[in-house]
């Protein structure tokens, strides 16, 4: 199956602005197989040990949601897509209040390859943490599998969750789509944790959150690097008091592309939101940052603070960084901007006038740089578990 | 220990140094003055190996444990850990890096360089506990980012400090004593004083005799337009602050 005999917009995707630096038209014309069930193949239990860190544990094996592998706790409802449409028809329904982004390529993508997702519902106060797994198997297949998850998440009333989505995979060739719909009902806390370390393949991952009254969404992403990836980021601030505080890095390298969207959304009085974006790019490698912030004729007293910092390690890496605001309201408090720039050579020599080597010295201060968005990462368990991929790359600078 | 033979050096195509001579033994301290802008801290940087300098003309040797090195020829990491020790003028804030991390990398790049084994973390801390309490250093001193947000003079004391941690052979301290309140100098002072030692050299960048009170200078030298104009003993820095620089300057046109 190719993408283009099943997507009829593929050839205008690029007439939307937030395509202009991204180009996916390599894929138009490969071959793409899905997986259609649940695998037979447990997960084995070095790999349970080493990445499962949730509560509760969702796995999802090739796009494909594996029960089997999955890990269940009290308090959350867990259910495969298709059974929730039977029992919760009014919930899924009202997963599509969420409203469309700019740009709907992915989401539509997803839909119409989705074959598999889970509906998951906290109702709890309790600090439970619930883990995503979307694993690539160790498996050679012919043609390379397109995978395209999607995952409806509900914050009931009054409640309190943490939410780690990991993206990994064995695989040399494939493409994800996986699509993550989050829900937060009155007065509740989502930390919801994003870190996409696939080593190959072509991800374009989105994730979509609408947010009711006096709801609070931390987020923290991190979107290792592969030949391609792209996530995108759409956050609806809906009802007044919501608030909303989204830490990135992005590392990338070799010839490598990483792509950040994110769009933040004031369409009530009073709501806040923050983003802190931090790129590293070593070799000749692209990145993109692409966030928006726009606030609503209504939502009055709007906070927003947008900021996006890249450490070029490299004379031949490219960053593409637009940080924009769209204000219709007269009574906002506002601010971005944007900086790249190469390792500061006063700081370099400081350090080696003390005797540390100007390699050494280089980690420490791109570690440094990134550190200030990882160090806003409350868990300490996931600010490990990210510092320890962080690691690898600055060991190969 | 170390002799500066004839060093002229530039920045951008600007020459900074225009031949500089000069011989420091073990056991001795330097002073060296001169009006702003005479070369002073590009003296110091051309030494520790500063990468926007280009050295136009002359050697500097170093002469350690009997063998003589050429200076210039060593990265700025390989310096310090052969013993040369630069304090900074302006020492450089670098965020979401900790002092203790800092000195612990610095101190066990150093070790491994002269073959010695890393120390133990605990060690180190009571290593470094020691040091500090004879800096007067507070303990939420070393948790705080390297230099980020220090005073003026934290950041000289924490100077001080690398240079207790470090040892060094020989060290030039750039303007160490200026922005010091009064409590801070005598602090910084009797710090420098008691890393004075017979094996080590220090060389005293300053524009004030007063850091002098508590280290006693076996040589005074005048910097003047990237020369050495004048050398003599601790005496000329008191005429120095007394009378200024013009004199010396005439003389030494003449």
């Amino acid at each position: 199956m190719k993408l283009i005999d099943r997507i009829s917009d593929f050839p205008k995707y690029r007439k939307n602005e937030s395509w202009k630096y991204s180009d996916i038209s390599f894929l138009k014309e490969k071959e793409f197989q899905i997986v259609q069930e649940d695998h037979h193949h447990f997960i084995n239990s070095d790999f349970k040990k080493k990445e499962f860190i949730g509560d509760a544990v969702v796995v999802f094996i090739d796009g494909v949601l594996s029960i089997k592998d999955s890990k269940f706790h009290e308090d959350f409802t867990i259910l495969p897509l298709n059974q929730a449409f039977l029992r919760y028809p009014e919930k899924i329904e009202s997963s599509f209040q969420i409203p469309e982004s700019d740009s709907t390529f992915v989401d539509n993508l997803n839909r119409v390859f989705s074959e598999s997702g889970v509906y998951i519902e906290k109702k709890s106060t309790n600090k439970t943490l619930i883990q995503l797994i979307f694993y690539g198997e160790n498996k050679k297949t012919d043609i390379p599998i397109l995978s395209s998850p999607r995952v409806i998440f509900f914050g009931a009333e009054n409640s309190n969750c943490s939410f780690l989505e990991t993206h990994i995979s064995c695989r040399e060739e494939f493409l994800t789509i996986p699509v993550t719909d989050i829900i937060l009902e009155k007065n509740s806390t989502l930390n919801y944790y994003r870190v996409k370390h696939e080593k190959n393949g072509t991800h374009l991952g989105m994730t979509k959150i609408l947010q009711k009254e006096n709801t609070t969404f931390n987020a923290f992403l991190f979107q290792g690097d592969s030949p391609f990836s792209r996530h995108e980021l759409s956050v609806f601030l809906n009802e007044k008091y919501a608030k909303t505080d989204i830490s990135a890095i992005y590392a990338s390298k070799g010839s490598n592309h990483i792509d950040n969207q994110v769009s933040v959304y004031h369409q009530s009085p009073d709501t806040e939101s923050e983003q802190f974006f931090k790129g590293l790019l070593k070799d000749s490698s692209t990145a993109i940052f692409n966030g928006k912030v726009s606030v609503l004729r209504d939502a009055q007293r709007s906070y927003s603070k947008q900021l996006n910092q890249n450490l070029m390690l490299s004379n031949k890496a490219t960053i593409f960084t637009k940080p924009q605001l769209e204000i219709d309201a007269d009574d906002v408090k506002c601010s971005h901007g944007a900086t790249s720039g190469q390792l500061n050579r006063e700081e370099l020599f400081y350090l080696q006038s003390r005797g540390v080597s100007k390699e050494i010295a280089i980690k420490m201060v791109s570690k440094a740089f990134a550190d200030e968005a990882l160090n806003r990462v409350k868990e300490p368990f996931i600010k490990n578990y990210v510092q320890n991929i962080l690691d690898s790359y600055f060991w190969e600078i | 220990m170390l002799t500066i033979k004839d060093i002229s050096a530039s920045v951008d195509g600007k020459e900074i140094l225009k031949g500089i001579n000069l011989t420091i033994k073990a056991g001795e301290v330097h002073v060296i003055m001169g009006p702003n802008g005479s070369g002073k801290s590009t003296l110091s940087k051309v030494v520790a190996g500063h990468p926007d300098y280009q050295i136009t003309n002359g050697e500097i040797v170093y002469d350690i444990n009997f063998k003589k090195k050429n200076l210039l020829d060593m990265e700025p990491d390989v310096r310090a850990k052969e013993g040369i020790f630069m304090g900074f003028q302006y020492p450089v804030e670098i965020p979401s890096v900790s002092n203790e991390e800092f000195l612990r990398a610095a101190f066990n790049e150093i070790c491994k360089y002269q073959g010695v084994e890393d120390m133990d973390p605990l060690d180190f801390q009571d290593f470094l506990k020691e040091k500090m309490d004879f800096l007067g250093m507070g303990e939420k001193f070393i948790n705080r980012e390297l230099n980020v947000g220090f005073s003026g003079g934290e950041k000289k004391r924490n100077e001080i400090l690398q240079m207790a941690v470090l040892s060094p052979k020989i060290s030039f301290l750039d303007e160490t004593d200026s922005g010091l309140d009064v409590d801070a100098l005598r602090v910084v002072g009797e710090g420098i004083n008691k890393l004075k030692r017979r094996d080590n050299a220090i060389i005293l960048i300053t524009h004030y005799h007063r850091l002098l009170d508590y280290v006693k200078p076996d040589f005074v030298h005048v910097m003047y337009d990237g020369k050495i104009v004048k050398t003599g003993e601790e005496s000329l820095a008191y005429d120095i602050e007394k009378n200024g620089y013009d004199s010396i300057i005439k003389e030494s046109q003449n």
